[in-house]
Parts: C-alpha cells; sequence; structure tokens
C-alpha cells in the first residue's frame, strides 16, 4: 500500500547551472536516490508540469512528488509559476519547497501567501546545503505521507 | 479792528491748515516717487490711474507716464498666466484685500518676472468697485533662486536614492558568485582532500576564509543600505521594551560574560521598531564585546530631556574606551581601531547605528576616557506626547 519513497520524481526549477551541480553533488552526498529533474525558468517549469511543447512524452516529464523553486528566474519567474502551480486545478497538490538565495522578507511573505510548502534559504557552504538536502529528504520523503503521483 | 483781528487770524489759520496740508502732500509725493516698491491704482477695466516710477521700472518703461500711455489693459497685456489673475480676483470679490500675492507678470522687453502684490478694493458708496490700489515688488531673482534649490535638491535626492538602490542590488549581486566560490571549495576540499598537500589544503583554506569574510562585509553592506531602502514608518517606540527585548535575546551572552545591566528609565520616540531595536542591539554587544579583561562589563542606560524638544539616551559601558581623536573614525562604515586578531568584526556596526538615528531625525556621538569607559550619546526628537 505504502508508494515506494524512493520513486518520488524531484523537480528543480533553477536557472543557475552551478546551483543546480551543487544540488546534484548534495543528493549524492546525502545519499538521496530519487530522481531529480531540472527546468530552467517559470516557463519551462509549467510545459513541463503541463506537458506542452517538448514535454509532451510523460516518460521524459514524470509528474513530480516535490518541486524544488527558485525564485530568481529568467522570463518568467519562480512566484509567478508558483501562483500559477498553487491555483491550477491538478498541480496545488503538489509540494513546493522555495529554494533561493533572497532572504527578504518580502519574499517570504508573498511565497507562503501564495502557498508555497516550505521556504529555504541557500546556505554559503556545501556542507550546509548536503545537510538540508539530507532533511528534505527524510521529511518529506521519509515522515511525510505525499499524495498519490499519479 | 477786533473784528478785523479775528478775520485776519482765520485768514492765517487757514492759510497755516492750507500749508500744513501742503506739506503733507509734498511728503507723500516724494514718498511715493522714490518708493522702492511698485505703488498703482487701476480700475476695474484695467487702465492705470496712477503709477509711481518704481512700478514702470519694475515693468520696463521708462516713466509712469510710458507705462500709463503703453498698458491699457493691465489684465490682459502684462498678466501671463489668466488662472492666478483670475484667482487673484476672485480673492479681492470676496475678501477686499491681499498681501504678498505671487504671480508672474510680462516685462516691456516680453521676459516674465515674478512679482508680489498686495492689493485692495476700493468701492464707491453703492458698493461697486471703483478701482483697486496696492504696491507690488520684483522677486524674479528670489524665484529663480528657488527654483534652482528646488530642482538641486530633486537631484541630489534622486542621486542619492540611485546610490543606495545600487548599494543594495550591488552588494545582492555580488553575494551570489561569493557563495559559489564557498560552495566549490567545500566540494574540492571534500572531494580531493586525501590527494592535496597541507600547503595546499593551506592556500585552500586561506582562500575560503577570504571569501567569507567578503561575504560579512557584503552583509554588512547590505544591512547598511537597507537602513534607507527597507526603511519602514515611524510609529511610537517604549524603547524600555525594546532595551528588555534585546537583554532577554542576550540573556545567554550576558550571563556568560558576567554582565551587569543597569536600566535607567528610558523614554517614549517616535521610530522604526526594527532599527531602534538593531541600534541598541549594537550598542550593546559593542559595549560586551569591547570589555575590560578580567572586569565584569556594567553597561548603564539613563534618559534626560533637553532643550529644543529633544531627549538624549546615554548608554555608558566600563569597557576599553577609545582615543577620543579617533571619534570620527568609529563611526565610518569599515573603520576599525583593532585588529582583527584583537577584536573580530569589520566595522560596520557603530555605521549603522549612525546611519539609524540620522534616519530619525537625530544625532549620535560619543565620549570616552581609554581603558576605562566609553559613553553613546543619542539625542532624538521627543515625541508630542511628552512634551
Amino acid at each position: 500500500m505504502e508508494s515506494d519513497h524512493k520513486s518520488v520524481v524531484i523537480l528543480m526549477a533553477d536557472d543557475d547551472d552551478d546551483d543546480y551541480m551543487l544540488t546534484m553533488e548534495a543528493f549524492q552526498e546525502a545519499r538521496l536516490l530519487n530522481p531529480l529533474y531540472r527546468v530552467k525558468n517559470g516557463e519551462e517549469l509549467m510545459d513541463y508540469l503541463l506537458r506542452h511543447g517538448e514535454y509532451k512524452n510523460p516518460e521524459d516529464s514524470p509528474r513530480p512528488g516535490l518541486i524544488l523553486l527558485d525564485l530568481n528566474m529568467p522570463r518568467k519567474d519562480g512566484r509567478e509559476a508558483l501562483k500559477e502551480i498553487k491555483t491550477h486545478e491538478n498541480l496545488r497538490n503538489i509540494p513546493v519547497l522555495v529554494l533561493t538565495v533572497s532572504g527578504l522578507e518580502d519574499d517570504i511573505l508573498q511565497s507562503y501567501d501564495l502557498g508555497a510548502n516550505s521556504y529555504i534559504k541557500k546556505p554559503t557552504s556545501f556542507n550546509e546545503l548536503v545537510e538540508i538536502i539530507r532533511t528534505i529528504g527524510q521529511y518529506w520523503l521519509d515522515i511525510v505521507e505525499l499524495p498519490d503521483s499519479q | 479792528m477786533q473784528e478785523q483781528t479775528d478775520k485776519y487770524k482765520n485768514n492765517e489759520k487757514s492759510s497755516k491748515r492750507e500749508s500744513i496740508s501742503r506739506d503733507a502732500d509734498e511728503k507723500y509725493l516724494i514718498m511715493f516717487k522714490n518708493a522702492p516698491e511698485g505703488i498703482f491704482q487701476v480700475t476695474p477695466g484695467g487702465k492705470f490711474i496712477m503709477a509711481n516710477p518704481a512700478m514702470s521700472a519694475i515693468l520696463g518703461y521708462k516713466s509712469p507716464r510710458h507705462l500709463m500711455d503703453s498698458v491699457q489693459n493691465v489684465w490682459t497685456q502684462l498678466n501671463v498666466n489668466q488662472d492666478a489673475y483670475e484667482s487673484l480676483k476672485n480673492f479681492l470679490d470676496k475678501y477686499e484685500a491681499i498681501s504678498g500675492f505671487e504671480i508672474q507678470l510680462y516685462h516691456r522687453d516680453g521676459r516674465k518676472i515674478w512679482v508680489s502684490k498686495s492689493v485692495r478694493t476700493v468701492r464707491d458708496e453703492d458698493g461697486s468697485i471703483k478701482y483697486y490700489e496696492g504696491f507690488m515688488q520684483d522677486i524674479t531673482e528670489r524665484k529663480w533662486g528657488e527654483k534652482k534649490l528646488n530642482e538641486t535638491l530633486a537631484e541630489l535626492e534622486q542621486s542619492n536614492r540611485e546610490l543606495e538602490q545600487f548599494a543594495y542590488i550591488a552588494s545582492h549581486d555580488l553575494q551570489e558568485p561569493l557563495r559559489k566560490v564557498t560552495a566549490f571549495g567545500d566540494c574540492l576540499k571534500r572531494h580531493s582532500a586525501d590527494v592535496l598537500d597541507g600547503k595546499s589544503l593551506n592556500y585552500l583554506n586561506r582562500m575560503q576564509n577570504a571569501a567569507i569574510r567578503m561575504k560579512q562585509l557584503i552583509e554588512g553592506l547590505l544591512k547598511y543600505s537597507r537602513i534607507t531602502t527597507r526603511a519602514r514608518p515611524l510609529e511610537e517606540v517604549d524603547l524600555n521594551n525594546i532595551v528588555k527585548g534585546i537583554l532577554s535575546d542576550l540573556e545567554a551572552h550576558i550571563k556568560k560574560n558576567n554582565a551587569v545591566i543597569e536600566q535607567g528609565e528610558l523614554p517614549i520616540v517616535k521610530a522604526d521598531k526594527l532599527q531602534i531595536k538593531l541600534l541598541f542591539q549594537n550598542l550593546i554587544s559593542n559595549a560586551l564585546k569591547f570589555s575590560r579583561p578580567g572586569i565584569n562589563p556594567l553597561i548603564a542606560f539613563s534618559s534626560r530631556i533637553i532643550e529644543g524638544q529633544l531627549v538624549e539616551i546615554q548608554v555608558k559601558d566600563n569597557g576599553i574606551g577609545f582615543r577620543e581623536k579617533y571619534l570620527d573614525r568609529i563611526f565610518k562604515p569599515f573603520q576599525r581601531l583593532h585588529t582583527r586578531d584583537e577584536y573580530p568584526g569589520i566595522g560596520m556596526g557603530l555605521s549603522i547605528c549612525k546611519k539609524i538615528v540620522e534616519r530619525h531625525g537625530g544625532q549620535i556621538t560619543a565620549k570616552s576616557k581609554p581603558k576605562e569607559w566609553a559613553t553613546f550619546l543619542i539625542t532624538l526628537p521627543m515625541t508630542e506626547k511628552e512634551s
């Protein structure tokens, strides 16, 4: 009955290649083996989730069980995408964790207002990032029951 | 004979009266002619009844006669802005007199000049307006000065705003690459610690420490610029509660240092709550940080009302103090009086304090006897409640 935690897809929306690389390394370091997909801006994120354009094929764009969302991205930014996800009937039950450099109170408030499930400030050191990823894995993939992805 | 004398006397009286009145007329005429201000009478139809030399000079005419012959209708020929003229006329119809009304007129050479007019309405017995009379002054130069001053002020404000915005954006964006230097340095260490020799590891550590320090500097700059870019409106704040809050936040730190706090009565001021908290937090942290080795820190708060609707708050400690010749430096960004080994930090604490106090319309200064004590003095405007 219990879903397989290891199969939960994690989707990262971040325009920064370095951060994507660091996050992948942190996943390995934290021994989080879940598949990690990536999009580079809000438009791509919505295309992915709604299976538009190049994301038409469900095998290339499996529905994520968890979204890591950067706020400041080109074209459509994280705030706009968050608003669309949380007002979309079929998408709003996917937990969204904001993962951003901004520590501005306005950004934190606005993100929760729009329905973010957590707000995490990108840490300075890699060790901290590994710790954060490990904790995300423990909490969102082991402790918490997520809605069925399908 | 008596009759004759009386008659003579009467004659003498009346001629005396005439001569007095002639003298007075002459005096007024001299005043009228030589007054530095333009004096005029104008009919409701806009024709001059009279004007003095200053009046014609202000408007660029050779003589009062020249002015009166040239200008058939004051309202239409001289007024630059018909709306201003209408509002002047409406005011006069309603209140009969006005003083210091500033309006633009055409000079004879076509220039626009600014004048300040004082005018009253003169009516005949049945209440209809006979004429307007008054005087006016050329204030063009003053107006130009004002305009220039306002423009300069606006430009200055604009460039200040831009500078603060720039500091904010720059420091925000500068953090990004720096975070990566640190993070990839971590990765390198994790990945290759066993293949790097001691010297290489030492280099790497130094690079990372420098990056961490730069991060602290940028954060300091960011905090400093936020005082104006992220300002909140002022509200009434009880400083007693603010200090109490900080002391409870710092409780562990205070206990560890065996510090004693003497909290005297503090006022209620109009302030940005978060900023005023940061101000006192910085001062308290400073007092704890710059304490004398082996002596328990003592921090005493007090306040008093001083003249000019100001309240002065004193924060006195028994720490190492500073030499007063460095007074200017301690409030400047990134200025430090000690090496990093002696006391850590980036030298932003007091400059942030200064900026906060100045944003609240106050001033901060300090006194000290080195190796004995330091007192920080903050003056802030009093709230109306207290005055």
